[in-house]
């Protein structure tokens, strides 16, 4: 069953990067991303905060979509389109599918998230330009632009010379260089002198461990509403999945506010609560513009709720796909 | 001379499906009350009109559809058994296929869900896109694939599993005659092969030339079972074919006959080759020619793996299929 389950979610996975509305969110992103520096300026004093601000909603929003677009349609698209036929004629069970097709979302997302991640800690390394007098960070510029560009390089020549599926390989290209470019601007500080890795981790002003923690968690809250897009399109259309999937999405950042207020100890509200995905545990943006840090505790706590959460909302997912006739 | 019925590949007895509506208000009865039976080694078609049922008695034999009452079995199980279908190769009505794979990739992944081992996969698919005649086009998209070629992948992945029982839904819609008389000499191979071939289709002819027994629906209903020699046989007349006659000799026959019982000749006439046989007789001459073409080409006969002929490492593949 795994090599089924890897085998699914691989095909799940090529699909959607070969999707052109995948690169079309990653581009717009990413270009978000390195106009944050920029942006984050246009505010006194507090330009730095919002630099992290900016970007972690700009990732979450920007995941957003791309679920939207990718796992809301998975299942759907393969019952509309009837390649489910194909694939459930053969020994694939109907929950190593569903399995399959939510491992090959996540991975698209994780692959989004991951390049966006890379793009977003680069500008906070670069840091809002506050003042006139204060210099662009050459090494962030070079280092960054530079995988940017050898990227698209070599994925245009592919593309060109052999065929390569364009999007798939820049995704792929930018995924395995930007992490290079951010070690080496991690290496070279800004007047370019030589640094330790660990200089831009104890800068107290970056706050760079605590902006990991939050993509980290950010991305598990994509995870989650992945799931609910899988379960839903298992027996709804696009559009319909769509729709509550952005309503989970709103509802998850503000579930303590709507039922966990003065009638938290009525059972609707209990259950209302129980059943709706509380995002807010994956949004660290405010508690870091608050200066309150999360811990590693914080991290795998909030990751065994998502373990659990992603695990509940799949039963179910596997339960609504059981009984569905897929002729 | 039916074997057994317990030796039937599969079995459906009084199988019925009612499509609901909304409200689960019966609206449509697709299917009432069928008892079929594929056995071993046959080549079964399933005759009807549109909506006769033959598309939901297949789904139903793949448990794609729950039957509403009756029965099915599958090489004695139910249809939603998971390991049941290593055994069962399937082509729908039309080629649902990922259009942003390509021949060789989309063939690699339906052999990857058989658990099918990297060597045999890649050899399997060689075999196969040789004998579907797609071999030069095997790294295109299949977005950027005729209709006809679509469906010779469709084909070549119903038979990545080298299956026993082999379930063709309508095989030679839009195929050229060429694919036509291919997909017909593949199911004649294969059930030299022992396989059984259940075969849906509309048109007659083909079903005519392969099948052994057929069932015809009309209305979700069977209306006829049996061999084509049982149902179409006309024993009111007999037909003799000889070299050409002259006209002297014609009407000696016809003493002859007179003689023998007051029989005469109600027809006579000089047979013409088949449209079939002169258009692929053009073909053939052509591609002997070297003329190019940037479609697809004549396959190069059933791949080897789907024979007895197949290599001995080849023979091991099924227990590493039932493995998984």
């Amino acid at each position: 069953m795994i090599s089924r389950l890897f085998s699914i979610a691989g095909n799940t996975f090529i699909e959607s990067l070969r999707r052109p509305v995948f690169l079309a969110v990653l581009a717009t992103v990413c270009l978000l991303l390195a106009l944050n520096p920029a942006i984050s300026t246009l505010t006194l004093g507090e330009d730095d905060r919002l630099l992290v601000d900016l970007g972690l909603s700009t990732i979450l929003l920007g995941g957003i979509f791309l679920s939207a677009f990718i796992s809301t349609g998975s299942i759907s698209r393969e019952i509309d389109s009837k390649t489910i036929l194909t694939i459930l004629s053969k020994p694939v069970g109907k929950l190593c599918f569903i399995a399959g097709k939510y491992l090959g979302v996540c991975a698209t997302i994780s692959l989004a998230g991951w390049i966006w991640s890379l793009v977003f800690l680069l500008g906070v390394r670069h840091g809002a330009i506050s003042a006139a007098w204060e210099s662009s960070d050459g090494p962030v510029l070079v280092f960054g632009l530079g995988a940017a560009i050898i990227s698209v390089a070599i994925a245009s020549w592919g593309n060109y010379a052999r065929d390569w599926n364009f999007a798939t390989s820049v995704s792929l290209l930018l995924a395995a260089l930007l992490p290079l470019a951010w070690t080496l601007v991690l290496l070279v500080a800004k007047d370019w002198s030589l640094q330790g890795l660990q200089a831009e981790f104890t800068a107290e002003e970056k706050q760079l461990g605590q902006v990991l923690l939050a993509l980290a968690l950010a991305l598990q809250a994509l995870w989650i509403l992945a799931a609910i897009a899988i379960a839903c399109s298992t027996r709804l259309g696009q559009l319909a999945t769509l729709l509550i999937s952005f309503g989970a999405f709103l509802l998850g950042l503000s579930s303590d506010s709507l039922f966990g207020g003065p009638g938290r100890e009525k059972t609707l509200a209990k259950i209302a609560y129980g059943i709706t995905p509380n995002l807010q545990f994956h949004w660290l943006a405010d508690a870091l513009s608050l200066g309150n840090p999360a811990s590693g505790f914080y991290l795998l706590l909030v990751s065994g709720y998502t373990i659990i959460f992603i695990g509940a909302i799949l039963c179910l997912a596997a339960a609504l796909f059981e009984g569905r006739e897929t002729g | 001379m039916k074997p057994p019925p317990d030796t039937a590949f599969v079995k459906t007895a009084g199988l019925k499906k009612v499509f609901k509506d909304f409200w689960l208000r019966p609206k449509v009865v697709a299917l009432e009350g069928l008892d079929l039976e594929i056995l071993p080694g046959e080549v079964h078609g399933l005759l009807g009109s549109n909506g006769a049922g033959k598309s939901t008695t297949i789904k139903l034999i793949l448990g794609l559809l729950f039957p509403t009452s009756g029965e099915v079995t599958v090489f004695g199980k139910p249809p939603g058994d998971v390991e049941t279908k290593n055994r069962i190769g399937y082509l729908p009505e039309e080629s649902y296929l990922y259009g942003f794979l390509d021949a060789e990739e989309i063939l690699d992944y339906y052999g990857r869900l058989f658990n099918l081992p990297g060597p045999t996969r890649r050899s399997r698919i060689a075999e196969l896109l040789d004998m579907v005649g797609l071999q030069g086009m095997r790294n295109r998209p299949l977005a950027e694939y005729s209709k006809g070629m679509q469906r010779r992948i469709g084909i070549a992945q119903a038979l990545i599993n080298n299956p026993d029982l082999l379930i063709l839904d309508e095989p030679t819609t839009g195929l050229d005659p060429i694919g036509a008389r291919e997909v017909k000499d593949l199911i004649l191979r294969l059930r030299e092969e022992g396989k059984s071939v259940l075969l849906s289709s509309h048109r007659l002819a083909d079903v005519e030339d392969v099948c052994d027994r057929i069932t015809v629906l009309y209305g979700g209903r069977k209306q006829a079972e049996g061999t084509i020699d049982e149902l179409l046989s006309s024993p009111e007349s007999t037909v003799i074919e000889t070299d050409r006659l002259d006209a002297d000799t014609l009407a000696r026959v016809e003493a002859l006959l007179k003689d023998a019982g007051g029989l005469s000749i109600r027809k006579t006439e000089s047979p013409r080759q088949s449209l079939e046989n002169f258009f692929l007789g053009l073909v053939e001459k052509a591609g002997r020619e070297g003329a190019e073409t940037s479609g697809a080409t004549g396959g190069t006969g059933v791949a080897r793996f789907l024979t007895r002929e197949r290599p001995a490492e080849e023979k091991d593949a099924p227990a590493e299929e039932a493995a998984d």
